[in-house]
């Protein structure tokens, strides 16, 4: 039982010291490098953070659809490429001029000419007017370690009344955002997440 | 007192040290795994998403019963003709003309309202002279309707959409004495001009046509 006891006492203060650690340290580097300087001689290593990927995914059959004049959902794979825990909490968008490609596949490898970004295909993000403006999601979205979510944000893209027809049953590689408000943290869920963003 | 009289007052002792630490331990964990910290995470360069958008599903047409205050069709006059416009997509639609067969393409007379009873005397073969008015020799020809119908999306109010086409049938002259007190069924369209959404759905029953 006293080894009991011991053990749970360094392991309060490990996590003393994280929680110290991490409350901390204000400025927002990139990466927590090795500490050479250290008194003792010890020297310990922080993770260097990841960059986290998102790629088109194809949508759940629930998924709004576009429609010339209507709204639909997107659906997003946030891929987290750390050993740790990350929360996302918006994305800033690309300017309102910029198009999606039209494919004729889920894996939008099959691109259909008459339905581009240059065509234009018409369909673009929604609350686009401010370039690189950040749009925060109704709720955060924790992506655990070395983990990949698929996010669904509902009434996201919109197509305008004025799209070609080859646009009809085409599948869209949205504008690549510009940014996001992510750190590093959070308890992740699980699962498929739906959210919608503010403008 | 013995050893043995000790030992469960000091298990029980131990055990809420134990809790108690343990507690302690689990409740920092959960406070620094819980929230955020300001260690800000980027984004991979050329990072999206993907949309979908719908297919596009053709409009059904079929012929409806007129009124009793349709125009109806005498030799050398022009008739009334009623459509059901079925939208069987998911967003309204928006109708601005429809393309006609020929001019010399006509109509099967039948004696009841219903379309069942074929009238020997006034078919299509005969012919019945009953036409599409302002169709042309020439197959395809579009006409434009005086007012667009939108049709609503499928399961909306107004969807299908009864449509009186004014005067939009023909009688020609010749048209045999068997053809009176008939209905027709009208040669089938050869196309519509139609586009994805709308304004305002056009409420069922409505009146339109074309006038050249």
């Amino acid at each position: 039982m006293l080894r009991l006891l011991v053990a749970a006492a360094a392991l309060l203060v490990v996590v003393l010291a994280l929680l110290a650690g991490c409350h901390g340290h204000t400025s927002r580097h990139r990466a927590l490098l090795p500490r050479s300087n250290a008194p003792g001689g010890g020297a310990a290593a922080g993770a260097r953070i990841a960059d986290l990927v998102i790629t088109g995914a194809p949508a759940p059959s629930s998924a709004q659809r576009l429609y010339p004049g209507t709204r639909g959902d997107v659906a997003l794979s946030v891929r987290n490429p750390n050993p740790f825990p990350v929360t996302l909490r918006a994305v800033r968008l690309p300017a309102a001029t910029v198009y999606a490609d039209g494919f004729a596949d889920a894996t939008l490898r099959e691109p259909k000419p008459d339905c581009a970004a240059t065509t234009p295909s018409r369909v673009a993000w929604v609350d686009k007017d401010s370039p690189a403006s950040a749009h925060t999601f109704s709720r955060t979205v924790v992506v655990g370690a070395k983990a990949t979510v698929l996010l669904i944000v509902r009434d996201a893209v919109s197509m305008e009344t004025t799209a070609p027809t080859a646009c009809a049953g085409a599948f869209f590689k949205m504008p690549s955002f510009a940014g996001v408000d992510a750190a590093v943290g959070g308890v992740p869920a699980g699962g498929p997440v739906t959210v919608t963003w503010r403008g | 007192m013995s050893q043995a009289d000790h030992m469960p007052t000091r298990g029980r002792r131990l055990t809420r040290r134990t809790k108690i630490v343990a507690f302690l331990v689990g409740a920092l964990m959960v406070a620094t795994g819980a929230a955020a910290s300001n260690w800000i995470v980027g984004l991979s360069a050329g990072s999206s998403g993907e949309a979908q958008s719908g297919t596009i599903a053709n409009l059904t047409i079929t012929a409806s019963v007129p009124g009793a205050n349709a125009d109806v069709l005498y030799p050398g006059g022009p008739g009334d003709v009623v459509i059901s416009i079925t939208n069987p997509n998911k967003f309204p639609v928006t109708v601005t003309g429809f393309n006609l067969p020929t001019n010399t393409t006509y109509a099967n007379g039948y004696t009841d309202s219903a379309l069942t009873t074929a009238a020997a005397a006034c078919s299509a073969a005969t012919p019945s002279t009953v036409s599409w008015a302002f169709s042309t020799a020439t197959s395809g020809s579009a006409h434009t309707l005086t007012s667009p119908l939108v049709v609503a999306a499928t399961g909306a109010a107004n969807n299908p959409l009864v449509v009186t086409l004014s005067d939009d049938a023909a009688m020609g002259g010749t048209a045999p004495s068997g053809c009176a007190g008939l209905w027709f069924k009208m040669p089938s369209f050869t196309g519509v001009v139609a586009t994805a959404g709308g304004g305002t759905v056009t409420t069922s029953p409505a009146t339109s046509g074309w006038t050249s």
